[in-house]
């Protein structure tokens, strides 16, 4: 018995040293960067532009469970192909959207052969690996007409409606159209207010993939283990060890689908509504000490009563 | 009905103590002074179908110029309450004065109305003239409004 269990110790100790090793990354989280430049139009409306990077941290964290992302609520809605949730509204999907290389990838995985196939099979991680949002403030007029404009236009553009509701309208274009269908969305209406970001993830989406590639080969060894006539204890040991690093296998999976499909597709949202104050850069208070200014409006105007 | 509401625009000049004279669209029916002023017109008048004419009076004590006071009314506007800009462009008043006049667009329980604004400045006064309705009446009527506000007149 005490033979037993001092294989069973050292096959843990194998597997964990295994998966130290081909895993032995430091958490990855998502940081928003500062904006890099804003400007404001003559005409009132206001103009930013964000450039961010993902950052991998070194902390030299080796073994165990490491990969800690901020956005895993996200990745698990893609990574299970349920209707999506953005990072700016929740909702249900209201297409179905065109395959980007982020399904592509995940077809090729179901026959996948030696080596496997991965996410950067699929994207080109030579250049540079960019996430393209955009957030339109448009005023609130013919806001149905408008809709439908946006609409056409995404689907016309190679994209899809992902979200829409009485006041905003959320499409997706290909990454490769987003500059285009920005101009677009230019032309829809009064545009009161705009923000564009362009989020680098290269670095991480290429930490993610040596991961994946070292889990898998992590995988292999344990499940090899399996095949060597073990004790019930033993492989009960190993396979509670295989679990683990097929768990964390899926989870970078999901991560890399989810930044796949970003990557491949824009994600451009029209707000028919004034932008708020923040946004604006006015202080919550300011208000003209003009009160006659704040009865403007059609509700005074048309009230006959 | 044209000749009334000059009319008493005009009383208004001399009796209430306003400062212009405007003459009505056609077919266009004046309010009662005292629901117009309870929203702070001047003067107001209405199609049967819903699309009015309204005149507002300020007072400038600080002599506040015309970029100014076109400037603070569209912020107002579009940023506060999220009107769409759809034009605008200055307008002579028949007294001379260059004004300037911004025409939005604004949905209303979803459904789009117009809305213009033209504003005229004198160093101690502010006009403004606004007219609004339901996007096809207002369609309908436009010849009639630009033609009464071009009648516009400071005293």
């Amino acid at each position: 018995m005490s033979r037993a269990l001092g294989s069973a110790t050292g096959l843990l100790v194998l597997a964990a040293s295994l998966f130290g090793l081909g895993c032995g990354g430091a958490p990855a989280r998502y940081r928003a960067g500062a904006p890099d430049s804003s400007s404001r139009s003559s005409r009132g409306e206001s103009f930013d532009i964000q450039m961010a990077s993902t950052e991998s941290t070194g902390s030299g964290d080796s073994g165990g469970s490491a990969y800690d992302f901020d956005e895993d609520t996200v990745v698990t809605a893609l990574a299970t192909g349920t209707s999506g949730s953005s990072s700016m509204e929740h909702g249900s999907a209201l297409e179905q959207p065109p395959q980007p290389p982020a399904d592509r990838y995940a077809q090729a995985e179901t026959s996948r052969t030696t080596p496997e196939a991965t996410a950067t099979d699929a994207v080109d991680t030579s250049r540079e690996l960019l996430i393209y949002t955009a957030v339109f403030h448009v005023g609130v007029y013919d806001v149905a007409a408008s809709q439908a404009l946006v609409a056409e236009s995404a689907r016309a553009a190679g994209g899809f409606v992902f979200q829409q509701a009485d006041d905003h309208i959320v499409v997706r274009v290909p990454a490769a159209r987003f500059r285009a269908f920005v101009e677009t969305v230019e032309g829809v209406g009064d545009v009161l207010h705009r923000q564009i970001d362009a989020q680098d993830v290269g670095e991480e989406f290429r930490d993610v993939d040596i991961r994946i590639r070292n889990l898998e080969a992590v995988r292999d060894r344990i499940a090899a283990l399996l095949e060597r006539g073990l004790a019930v204890e033993q492989v009960l040991v190993v396979e509670r060890e295989l679990e683990r690093v097929t768990g964390e296998l899926e989870r970078m999976r999901g991560r890399q689908r989810y930044l796949s499909d970003r990557i491949a597709y824009s994600t451009i949202t029209v707000l028919f509504r004034p932008a708020p104050r923040e946004q604006l850069d006015q202080p919550d208070v300011f208000q003209l000490p003009f009160s006659w200014l704040d009865s403007l409006g059609l509700s005074n105007l048309l009230n006959l009563r | 009905m044209r000749h009334s509401l000059t009319a008493l625009a005009l009383l208004f000049a001399s009796g209430c103590g306003s400062h212009f004279a405007v003459v009505s669209p056609d077919d266009f029916l004046e309010l009662a002074h005292e629901d117009s002023r309870r929203y702070g017109y001047e003067l107001r008048a209405t199609s049967a179908d819903g699309v009015v004419v309204g005149v507002r009076e300020i007072e400038n004590p600080q002599h506040g110029s015309r970029d100014f006071w076109v400037d603070a009314i569209r912020n107002r506007l579009r940023r506060d309450a999220g009107y769409a800009l759809i034009d605008e462009s200055d307008v002579s008043a028949a007294s001379g004065q260059t004004g300037h006049q911004l025409r939005f667009g604004h949905d209303e329980s979803s459904r789009p109305y117009i809305y213009w604004i033209t504003v005229f400045v004198t160093p101690d006064r502010v006009f403004v003239v606004e007219a609004g309705g339901r996007r096809d009446p207002f369609a309908a009527a436009q010849a009639r409004v630009e033609s009464a506000i071009s009648t516009f007149r400071i005293r």
